[in-house]
This record gives structure tokens, sequence and C-alpha cells, in this order.
């Protein structure tokens, strides 16, 4: 039985302001020049210190207590440096280095998941209603980015397929759609004349790959809890997916019957498609995708790798696309 | 102007002109190049270089908008120390980014626009480095001066290859495609006659 949130500190639904109206009363507050407006801005979503405290306490004990993963890659691993230190995450710039250098002031407190659409629990989750009944796993993927570089990474999370079970999805459920905060203090990105996308970063997945058994929900890297760089508090992990599928900083999971419309799908359809499956024989129209850069590499050697089909879960993930064209559908 | 004060001045841009290689290979032997060395050299070579080639352009609009031919004696410093960065650039791409794989070369060079048409921006420029000296000037006479327009077309290929390039941010490329505009525009007769400082 699900339990939300009975925290007395908690606001009322009436008294929190409508998230439309609150967004942009925070845009015309910026553009009169109120910069640091938000911690005033946040006092209204009420005392969460107490929830969302328990919430890194148990995130912590659930770290410490994680299970290896049996079918875990058995690449070398990069090293942690550098995978909190190149990252693309644009709402903090566009640079490789913006993410780690521009997250200091990144805030979790207060974080909510809104779960909306074609469910029979939908509503407003905590971090710790979201993280409560699962135990976490120490999972080593592949991750590959669109620009034809490698990382590989021990991620720690759940399968994204327990969750989901949680919110009792009802037949009408086809995609999955998910959407990152949007959030002009936390992400300098997103301030007024600065953006390079729209926001929010909007990602999806058809109901049979957000239920895999690779789908991975994820809280920590190494052991340690998820930094702002690679994508606090929670994020996706898509293995044999183009490492922008992986959406960072969920806030909004809703259960949909239409394919939704993705960021990069928006920005240049061309070029980014909806399933985004790692694939050698599939070209991104200006580069090659036969080969990635396995980082981090060195001047001498820039460390080519053959790129497999599926990030090489072509054994879990084939069955999921047997009757699609993947040329056609990248 | 004094010819002493001209050649300070020379010699204070070779200066400021040839920190931006040392700040690289201060990155590179300090560690601090970062989780991809080859993408980051290639880069910033490339940024170097295309900066200094629009300093370069903007020497003649800046002659016939102060009257001072100053600038001129510029003009050649800029357009070698461009050609350096473009040099290297190019061999790092080849060297470090592509690790000097024949198979990663050709591909590259030959399936992706952006690659074939940047080292034609830097091919154009290679008669110009090598007749870049007085005596060529003086041996090529007025061809050595339509020899010289080629790297307006460098410059345009150049434009295209950093907005090929770029997966999305487009500002740079935007502020470099706007740039080349305005030199180009500057040095038509139109806009000459606009310029031109009032005759006795």
């Amino acid at each position: 039985m699900l339990i939300k949130s009975k925290d007395p500190s908690e606001p009322k639904s009436y008294e929190i302001t409508p998230e439309s109206g609150y967004l942009s009363r925070r845009e015309w507050l910026k553009r009169a020049g109120y910069l640091g407006v938000g911690a005033a801005a946040f006092t209204h979503l009420g005392a969460q210190a107490k929830t969302d405290a328990n919430w890194q306490a148990m995130l912590r004990s659930k770290l410490a207590s994680s299970n290896q993963w049996p079918s875990s890659a058995k690449d070398e691993l990069t090293p942690y440096e550098d995978i909190i230190k190149y990252n693309n995450f644009y709402e903090f710039g566009t640079g490789k280095d913006d993410p780690s250098r521009n997250s200091k002031d990144f805030k979790v407190d207060p974080w909510r998941v809104e779960i909306e659409g074609a469910v029979k629990r939908p509503g407003k989750y905590t971090l710790e209603d979201i993280l409560k009944p699962h135990p976490l796993e120490d999972r080593v993927y592949r991750f590959r980015c669109v620009e034809a570089w490698s990382m590989v990474v021990p991620w720690v999370g759940f399968p994204l397929a327990d969750l989901i079970k949680r919110f009792e999805p009802t037949s009408k459920a086809k995609y999955v759609r998910f959407e990152t905060l949007v959030d002009p203090d936390r992400f300098p990105a997103q301030r007024f004349g600065r953006s390079t996308l729209d926001w929010p970063y909007v990602e999806g997945l058809t109901m049979a790959e957000a239920m895999h058994p690779l789908s991975l929900m994820v809280v920590g890297i190494y052991g340690k809890p998820l930094l702002p760089q690679n994508g606090a508090p929670l994020r996706l992990m898509l293995p044999w997916k183009y490492g922008f599928k992986s959406i960072k900083s969920i806030v909004k999971i809703q259960f949909v019957e239409q394919q939704p419309r993705t960021t990069w799908q928006r920005m240049a359809s061309q070029e980014y498609g909806f399933y985004a499956n790692v694939n050698p024989q599939v070209d991104h129209p200006r580069w090659s995708q036969k080969r990635e850069r396995r980082l981090p590499n060195s001047l001498f050697n820039p460390n080519w790798v053959e790129t497999q089909k599926f990030n090489g879960y072509e054994d879990q993930v084939a069955s999921l696309y047997k009757d699609i064209d993947l040329s056609k559908n990248f | 102007m004094k010819k002493n004060t001209i050649v300070k001045l020379r010699w204070g841009l070779h200066i400021l002109l040839a920190l931006p290689f040392f700040w690289v290979v201060y990155l590179v032997v300090s560690g601090d190049i970062g989780t991809d060395p080859a993408e980051k050299i290639v880069r910033e070579f490339g940024f170097d270089g295309a900066c200094i080639l629009w300093l370069s352009l903007a020497m003649t609009p800046l002659r016939k908008l102060t009257g001072n031919a100053i600038w001129i004696a510029f003009r050649r410093p800029l357009g070698l120390w461009s050609f350096f960065y473009l040099s290297l650039h190019l061999c790092s791409f080849l060297v470090f980014w592509a690790g000097l794989d024949f198979q990663v070369i050709t591909e590259e060079l030959s399936e992706r626009p952006y690659i074939y048409i940047g080292v034609a921006a830097w091919v154009l420029l290679v008669p110009l480095a090598v007749t870049s000296t007085q005596r060529s000037r003086r041996r090529l006479g007025k061809k050595w001066n339509q020899l010289h327009r080629l790297v307006y077309l460098s410059g345009a290929l150049a434009v295209l290859h950093i907005v090929w390039v770029s997966k999305l941010d487009y500002v740079q490329p935007l502020i470099f495609g706007f740039l080349f505009i305005a030199f180009m525009l500057l040095r038509t007769e139109k806009i000459k006659n606009i310029l031109r400082p009032a005759k006795s």
C-alpha cells in the first residue's frame, strides 16, 4: 500500500501556487532584475526539510547495502573524476565542463515527482515515497553518447519496471513520458535569453522499453549519491540507447497513449529520433556511428572502440524491435 | 607613425598571438586537459585560428574606418599566425583525434562534409602563407592581390565548417558568420564610398 507523505508541515494543495503561475511570476521577477529570488520563492512550499532529510539518510543507508547485479559489463570502469567532470547537461551550459562548474549551488531539496496520466495511483511523490520500497543494485552499464564517445559507469539504482508497477498503469498507457526540472535559479542556462534547447527537457519510451529489465532508475554512481551534473536526484539509464534518452533530474512521469515528441526530436528530427538505439549501421547525418571514443583516452591514444549494435545489449533488447525497420525508426 | 613604433607594436602582436599556443601546452603539461584531450585541443586550435583569421579580415575595414595604415602592418602577422593555428588544428585532428588511424581518417574525410569543407578552407590558405613574403609580393605584382582574395573563400568555407560541426549551440557560429558578412560588406564599393574620409 503506497503511503504518501502525511507530514503536517507539507502545504495543503490549495496553498501551492499552480505551477504555470509560479513559473511565470518567477520569469517576471527575473526580467525585472530580481535575481536572487531563489530562497524566498521556495518558502511558499513550506518546510520540507524533515521529509527530504529523511530521504538523504534513507538513500545513504540503501547505497551502503546495495546488491551487485550479476550481469554487469566487464569493460574497464571509467574513473569517477571523469564521470563527474565530462557531461552533456545543457541546462547548466553547453560545454562539457559547464555542468560540474555551474552546479555547485544546485539543491535537491525540495523535490517532487509528479505521476500523471493513465495510472490508478497518480500524484505528487516525494523522493522518500519513490525510493522507500526498493533495494538498490550496483549495475555497471556501458554509456554511449550520440556524439560518439562512451564511458563505462557503475550506476546504482532500481528497475524502472518496479517503480512503474506501483503506479498501476491502465491499458491506455502505451508510452511513458518524462520531464526534467525547469528552474532558472538552479539551471543557469535556463535563464532569460540564454537557452539552447526548448525546456522542459522531454524524453519518452514505449511501455515495453520502460518495463524492460535493463531500464534503470538511477540514484547513485560508484556507491555515492548522484551529483547534480549526473542528473541528481533521479535519472534514467537505458544502456542500449544513446545517452540523451537517459533523462536526468526527473520531475514528471506521465503515462500516455500517443508517442511523445522528445526534445532532441523537436530540435532536429532528421538527426535524433524517438528510439535512438545505438546502431553502427545507422550513421548520424553529420558523423559516423561505427565507432566511439572510449573515455578517458589519452593524447596519443584516442581509444577508438567499434560500436556494437544496441551498445552490446542486443541479446537482451533485440526482441523489442524485431518488427521495426531500424534505419527508418532511429 | 615612426617605423620604430610599428616594429615594437608588431613584436607585441607576435607575443600576444603566441599566447594561445602556450596556453594549450600548459593545459597538456599540467594534466588539466580533460577527459578527451584530443577533442579539446582540436577545438581550441580551431577556435584560436578562426579568431585570428577573423582579426586579419578586420584589418582592411579598420584602415578604411580610421584612415590609418598601421592596420595593414598587422595583417601579415595575423594571417600567418592564423595559418599556424589552423595547421595545428588539422594536424591535431589527424594525429591526436584520429590517432593516425587510416580507416578513421579516410572515412571521416570522405563521408563528413564538415571535415572536407574544413580541409578545403585550410588548403586555400597554403598558397597565401607561401606567398606572404615581400619578395613574393614584388614578383607577383597585381596577381598577388588576386591570389590573396582566396582568403574570402577560405573564410566562407570556415563559416560553413563551424556551423556544421556544432551540435546545437549556434551562438558562436552566428557570431563568426555575422562578422564575416560584415567584413565582406565593408569592402564593397558602396560601403567604401561611405567610409572614405572626406577628400579636401
